[in-house]
């Protein structure tokens, strides 16, 4: 019999198994893995909160040095169909080096390392160790009981507490018919990891562009660098060993990535259409095995707690790696998650606490969707639009979320973001320029006007991005590009109006 | 049927289940379920990437181009018996 059993040791199951064993060793955890080894994943950019989980709740400051890289911010690239000159591409980034740390990070390797930690910390582990079946407390009145296949031996475990940290297997969530897609944001992702990519920051750059390679001062290549199209967007993350994460998530509804070959012939196909991915994917080949594609990548679990269980990180749900937000969220689900199940494990009544987590979970996760992404491939390939949503939507991010997570650590990682009336307002103020934005876009597609500021901007910020209501001057930038943009679009004909488009035909028949 | 058989295509079902994020359960996947027809599982041409990688990394199959692939990736049956045909 242990306390608690958690399926997956990733990211989120590793953090969960740690967190438990620090504030009550005497615990008996048991992690059930199913691989030998971790797969890469996506998401190996950091962005400030997951950061700070990582460096101030889990303190592996001095492991991410020395494995992994530190990220100087996210940097965006525009160009126009007809431009072939990297130069001539508008950007949007910043001009000096970033305030917080944020790191670039090989998924397989950091969970492996959270993974070792927990088992030496005092973690049991399976691994590998498949679960074939689970019965839930509901039916005995007790206990969580699962049936696990460890190699060739079955074995029975039991607990008071299960912890669904598995991921986008999302075990338990599809076991009680609890998955749901969200059908309004149906964007697709393909990735694959390259090598003998070129580099921004380069003596080859230095000597063919002189003036461009010497126009900021940090380091463009240690960027998350987006290449940025209507209906799509590209990451491009180097990593410590050299390798390069490049990835392309798009809206099928708005646009269709090349169709030929395999995952990473048609990424390569694409970056080279962008004059800064020609430039660095021209003598790029693709590391073998190592190539992903999803199918309608966000989803979202309805309940993620009750009597004895809890769902935490992507197994709960998971919606877009535009700003690099899913290890925000694991870090916040694994650690409310674990608040509760320690205090139970005390003997404490969580019932609230518990049904607390249901309810932020759904608020914040819809609250983020509309803020954030509703529509926001729409304007996603206007070069204005988006420095305007870089601004405010960073802006909001490290008033909010960064500048409370580094205040109060405990507080703030025991709720999910963006709750009470700070985190309504600020949430309606955010969906209110997104809607204008896409608004605007659309009227500059209606009219043949898109990607007008694409070409010949450097928009190099140089004020750094802090977690103090010092950046509100930024959020005051942010407005005036919008509202810059608003007076142009009022030139432009009014829209008429669309009957609205099913989400995706085949997919959504199936969810249904 | 044989159980190896049975329990090949239970491994194929639940490599789908996880490599597609499909919303049902392995068991819910009937065996001669068409993979790409709305009225079978519904798949689009990108799970159809995914499906090709997964295959040839979780149990060793290669299908080199699109008609390979075509022929494949009809149901779990025709999965299953190219990768027992394989061995």
């Amino acid at each position: 019999m242990h306390d608690v059993i958690i399926i997956g040791g990733a990211f989120s199951g590793a953090s969960m198994g740690l967190l438990i064993k620090r504030a009550r060793p005497e615990a008996r955890v048991l992690i059930i893995e199913r691989s030998v080894e971790f797969d890469r994943k996506v998401g190996e950019s950091t962005s400030e909160v997951a950061a700070c989980f990582l460096t101030r709740v889990l303190h592996l400051s001095q492991y991410l040095h020395q494995h992994h890289l530190t990220k100087q911010g996210l940097r965006m690239w525009f160009t126009t169909p007809e431009n072939d000159c990297l130069t001539r591409c508008s950007e949007v980034g910043a001009y000096y080096q970033t305030r917080l740390p944020t790191f670039q990070l090989d998924r397989a390797l950091l969970d492996e390392h959270l993974l070792a930690l927990a088992h030496k910390e005092g973690c049991e582990l399976w691994r590998p160790a498949k679960v074939e079946e689970i019965t839930l407390a509901e039916a005995d009145g007790q206990t969580q009981r699962l049936r696990v296949k460890v190699g060739d031996e079955t074995r029975e475990a039991t607990a008071s507490w299960l912890v669904d940290a598995s991921g986008k297997a999302a075990v338990l969530s599809r076991k009680l018919g609890l998955w749901k897609r969200l059908e309004t944001h149906p964007t697709n992702s393909l990735w694959a990891r390259f090598r003998d990519v070129r580099d921004l920051d380069g003596h080859d750059m230095a000597v063919r562009h002189p003036e461009f390679a010497a126009g900021v001062r940090c380091s463009r290549t240690l960027a998350t660098n987006h290449l940025m199209g209507r209906g799509w967007w590209c990451w491009i993350i180097p990593l410590k060993n050299g390798d390069v994460s490049f990835g392309l998530t798009y809206d099928p509804r708005v646009f269709q990535p090349p169709k030929e070959g395999t995952i990473s012939d048609r990424l390569l196909a694409h970056a080279r259409q962008h004059p800064i991915g020609r430039f660095l994917f021209e003598n790029a080949s693709a590391v073998e095995n190592d190539s992903r594609a999803y199918s309608h990548l966000p989803y979202y679990s309805e309940q993620v707690a009750d009597e004895g269980w809890a769902i935490v990180g992507d197994a709960a749900g998971f919606m877009d790696p535009l700003y690099s937000q899913g290890l925000d969220y694991c870090s916040h689900s694994v650690y409310t998650a674990h608040k509760f199940i320690v205090r139970a494990l005390e003997g404490e009544d969580v019932v609230v606490a518990r049904d607390a987590y249901n309810e932020q979970f759904r608020d914040s996760y819809f609250r983020w969707y509309q803020s954030l992404y509703d529509n926001k491939y729409a304007y996603l390939g206007e070069a204005d639009l988006m420095y305007a949503a870089f601004l405010m939507d960073l802006a909001c991010y490290f008033i909010g979320p960064v500048r409370l997570v580094y205040e109060n650590p405990d507080m703030e990682f025991s709720i999910m973001p963006y709750q009470g009336t700070g985190g309504a307002i600020f949430a309606r103020f955010m969906t209110f320029y997104n809607r204008r934005l896409v608004h605007i876009a659309k009227k500059r597609h209606a009219a043949g006007a898109d990607g007008l500021q694409n070409l010949g901007n450097r928009w190099l910020i140089k004020q750094g991005f802090i977690p103090t209501f010092k950046v509100l001057t930024l959020l005051r930038m942010g407005m005036k590009v919008w509202l810059k943009a608003e007076w142009s679009a009022m030139f432009l004909p009014a829209l008429k109006p669309v009957p609205p488009v099913e989400a995706v035909a085949g997919k959504a028949a199936v969810a249904s | 049927m044989s159980v190896n058989t049975d329990e090949l295509k239970r491994q194929i079902k639940e490599m789908m289940v996880t490599e597609l994020m499909l919303p049902q359960i392995a068991d819910e996947i009937a065996d001669d379920a068409a993979i790409f027809r709305p009225d079978g599982l519904g798949l689009d041409s990108v799970d159809a990437l995914q499906l090709v990688v997964a295959l040839e990394k979780k149990f060793g199959l290669k299908l080199p181009d699109a008609d390979a692939a075509r022929n494949v990736l009809r149901d779990v049956n025709s999965i299953a018996s190219a990768i027992g045909s394989k061995t």
